[in-house]
């Protein structure tokens, strides 16, 4: 058989699947460099407008919005006392705290009245304008007037949060992980950006692993690497992700995802398009896209910003079940709201995104892992079928890998340097070997993971899977 | 919380790195897209093994820059501190005249510790800072960077200049304080009111007071940011809200703070004229002017009728304040409007007529307890119960939160 030019099949397809992955290699490298040369674009202008000259003022300022913090829980007994009161020592004008129980099966909501007063008052003061499952128990402490704690029947993270929208009352709404801890500048620096511009209808901040920190009295009093290489492995990924990649693509107001660790959102915006979306596991991206969707069809014009400030830090999956468990869970809710939105792909009504941010998020997130698997099993067959010559192949390969540990040591950079953080020679060193580890293993479970998720999205739909917590020292 | 040096250095260590990386990689993939079949490109590999070094020298060069700039950065910090200290020190002996002024030009940590100055001054000394800044011809410097596109080089001069507090730069502070930049507004709204502090003879008619005053009224700055701002200095304060108050059209956004601002400073003078805003047909103008009425301790006689209406009002932070104010006059005129407040929808509102009443001491935490047992509302006998029980000890009448007060 004779293909293109004279080659055989077998030898036109080989060549075919080469520029293949030629091409997917230099696109990927370019759009990480695009992406992080945007972020630090970003970065450098944040880090000008927040100088310590500039945020002296804003943080004497009166001038903000009041916050509904919504913070939905479910089995959260061992870290959620001291959420509570890293939310309540926050550094803010007006705020109000709404802790949802969803339906938690352990002694969460106990906690929470020992540590707190609780005192249960009537279920008058709740009215479902968002339909969610039944509230069963309303809380207010008498210790802080502006916490309130609610215990519901089980129905999702999604419908804790519409519950606890429910009850916000807050022109702003800062949806809060409760296995999280703020920053006590964070709802200042935030805020600010709805001051900033009226058209701002939702901020996203920068998540950072917190495991390995030292926290007391509910703030974060030292930052210290974790002594879990899995831990280390996830610090590198998280800097990347936020400094490098989501930065990057606010810089083009092409965000398309908020973390649900940390987000503040107009409320009034989010009730406009229903609040948060109950079946699906990405609910956090889902409110982002039909905010994108639902101000691009009215017309009106409107902003979805994000700080690079690291504002909110997180307990991150310290055994590689639990992190295989949340990958799988992530990539399954990539899938679903790509699906779920698909009338956006290439769609030039929602202009950018339409054209641009969601085409990315399907042909290189989401896609990503059958091209990467497939990538590998091609060189595997090509150097045992002596199609490919092994010298070329593993410089090919090396490149590949220090391109990324270079893309990788950027991020570590913007962490170490201007955020200056791990003073110790040790942990730095630590968080580059890290970098450089990444590659042989870490990546390839990762992969498979996400390669699975593609295959599990329908059968899986909306399940989250529990997460291992050791909670805050 | 981002490092304040520094940042510019790596970004352009960052910016080199992959502008070198990119043009590698595009040189890299135009020379093996010049061959028919990857495999048999090997004359490739030469630029393959030279993207491999390159990729590999800025690697170490970030590495480098990673652990060796830490320490440097740190050591240079201390270094920065030690001079500051001796700087700090030596204009301390100038103001107390044990030494003579340094030789012009003063280096930038002499001016950082030269301005820092401004927070310990008071009083007559105040004006020395001026003083020394106009001898070294400083705000010259400032007044040109005070309009830089640089939004950092902006502020920070305009900080220098509400520190130096000169009244002749209060012209071009104005003028900023239209810049469409909320932040260049916020730090020349407060250069401008530092520098009125300073003026001789301020009264409300003072031309610097009317161009401060016009300024605040037609820069719609967001209500707390006036607030913040006209809290900052007392003398220049008080003739600015005496001219603003008595202005008959004034912005809806700038009222609130006006008010808030007079009982923030006790300002006790301006209560009648806040009085007045108790009728306001706008219930966050009449829940500001009650607020400031509360802290203020003014109770207009003229308006009792009116407050106690207040304090039933659907608008939760008119009947809280009006709550707050009623507790002013004496139990047996307001009993009544406080019983029927305990019953209010809003739980805030509830929970201040409480307090309200803890504060009468005994007559009042009886009124609490008998209300927690006989009021006809569920949510008032619900509220009334949360807090004269201890939380969890329901059921103990030895254990009544009003006796432990």
């Amino acid at each position: 058989m004779v293909g293109y030019g004279g080659l055989t099949v077998g030898d036109t397809l080989f060549l075919f699947f080469q520029y293949v992955i030629l091409a997917y290699f230099v696109f990927i490298c370019c759009s990480y460099a695009i992406l992080t040369f945007l972020g630090l674009r970003s970065i450098l202008h944040y880090n000008r407008l927040m100088s310590p000259q500039t945020i002296r003022p804003l943080l004497q300022s009166r001038a903000y919005r009041a916050i509904s913090i919504l913070v939905p829980a479910y089995n959260e007994e061992k870290s959620i006392v001291a959420s509570v009161r890293s939310l309540l020592s926050l550094h803010y004008p007006v705020f109000e705290i709404i802790v949802v129980s969803d339906g938690s099966r352990d002694a969460t909501i106990d906690r929470l009245c020992e540590a707190y007063s609780l005192d249960e008052i009537t279920l008058t003061a709740y009215h479902a304008v968002i339909p969610a499952k039944a509230v069963k128990r309303l809380f207010r402490s008498l210790l802080y007037p502006n916490l309130i704690v609610v215990e519901k029947e089980n129905g999702g993270k999604a419908d804790a949060l519409n519950v606890a929208l429910n009850l916000a009352r807050y022109p702003l709404i800062c949806a809060v992980d409760a296995d999280s801890t703020l920053d006590v500048q964070a709802l200042v620096r935030t805020a600010y950006l709805f001051i900033e511009d009226d058209l701002t209808i939702a901020v996203g901040g920068t998540v950072r692993p917190l495991n390995g920190a030292v926290i007391q009295d509910g703030q974060l009093v030292e930052i210290r690497l974790p002594t879990g290489w899995l831990e280390r492995l996830q610090i590198v990924e998280y800097s990347r992700a936020f400094f490098a990649g989501r930065a990057g693509w606010a810089q083009i107001g092409i965000l398309m995802i908020i973390s649900g660790a940390f987000g503040v959102f107009k409320r009034d915006a989010v009730l406009e398009i229903g609040g948060y979306r109950t079946n699906t596991v990405g609910e956090d991206m889902d409110l982002v896209m039909r905010l994108h969707k639902h101000y691009r069809r009215l017309r009106r014009p409107y902003r979805i910003r994000f700080t690079p400030d690291p504002l909110c830090w997180t307990e991150v999956p310290g055994d590689l079940k639990t992190l295989r468990r949340q990958r799988n869970r992530w990539h399954r809710g990539l899938w679903e709201n790509l699906w779920e939105h698909r009338d956006m792909l290439f769609n030039w009504r929602y202009g950018a995104i339409g054209l641009i941010g969601v085409p990315y998020a399907w042909f290189v997130e989401a896609v990503s892992p059958v091209i990467e698997l497939g990538g590998y099993i091609f060189l595997g067959v090509s150097v045992l079928a002596g199609f490919l010559n092994l010298e070329f192949a593993f410089y090919f390969l090396l490149l590949a890998i220090l391109f990324g540990l270079l893309l990788s040591l950027m991020a570590v950079g913007i962490e170490t340097l201007l955020l200056n953080r791990y003073a110790y020679l040790s942990e730095r060193l630590l968080l580059i070997a890290s970098a450089a580890l990444e590659f042989f293993g870490y990546r390839q479970v990762l992969l498979w993971e996400r390669f699975r998720a593609n295959f599990q999205v329908w059968g899986k739909r909306g399940q989250w899977g529990a997460m291992e917590r050791k909670g805050f020292r | 919380m981002w490092r304040r040096v520094g940042s510019y250095l790596y970004h352009l260590v960052l910016l080199i790195i992959l502008v070198v990386e990119l043009t590698t990689l595009a040189a890299l993939v135009y020379t093996l897209l010049a061959y028919s079949n990857l495999h048999q490109a090997l004359a490739g590999y030469d630029f393959l093994k030279l993207a491999l070094v390159i990729c590999t020298v800025c690697i170490l060069v970030l590495v480098a820059y990673i652990l060796i700039y830490p320490p440097l950065s740190q050591r240079a910090d201390v270094r920065y501190q030690r001079r500051y200290a001796v700087w700090l020190q030596r204009w301390c002996d100038v103001l107390l005249d044990v030494a003579d002024l340094p030789r012009a030009p003063l280096p930038s940590v002499g001016i950082a510790a030269l301005l820092d100055q401004s927070a310990l001054l008071a009083g007559s000394d105040s004006k020395w800072l001026g003083a020394v800044v106009s001898r070294y011809g400083l705000e010259r410097r400032w007044l040109r960077e005070a309009k830089s596109r640089r939004v950092d080089q902006r502020l920070a001069a305009l900080a220098a200049l509400e520190a130096a507090a000169l009244p002749h730069t209060l012209p071009l502070v104005l003028e900023q304080m239209h810049s469409r930049h909320l932040l260049t507004q916020i730090a020349a709204a407060r250069a401008a009111v530092r520098i009125l502090a300073v003026m001789p003879d301020l009264h409300p008619k003072h031309d610097s007071v009317l161009q401060v005053a016009t300024a605040l009224v037609e820069v719609h700055l967001p209500p707390g940011i006036v607030e913040e701002i006209l809290s900052l200095d007392l003398r220049a304060s008080q003739p600015l809200l005496t001219e603003l108050l008595g202005r008959r059209v004034l912005p809806v956004t700038l009222v609130q703070p006006l008010i808030a601002v007079v009982g923030q400073l006790r300002l006790v003078d301006m209560a009648a004229r806040i009085a007045d805003f108790v009728t306001s047909p706008r219930p966050a103008e009449v829940a500001a002017a009650l607020r400031t009425l509360t802290i203020l301790g003014y109770f207009p006689p003229v308006a009792l009728p009116v407050v106690r209406r207040y304090a039933l009002d659907t608008h939760a932070a008119v009947a809280l304040e009006a709550v707050r104010l009623l507790a002013l006059l004496p139990l047996e005129r307001v009993q009544d409007v406080l019983w029927r407040a305990l019953a209010h929808p809003v739980w805030e509102v509830r929970r201040e007529t409480i307090y309200a009443l803890l504060q009468y001491g005994t007559p009042g935490i009886e009124l609490a307890q008998q209300a927690a047992q006989q009021h006809s509302d569920e949510a008032a006998l619900h509220i009334a119960r949360q807090f004269t029980l201890i939380p969890g000890q329901q059921g103990a009448p030895e254990l009544w939160l009003g006796t432990a007060v």
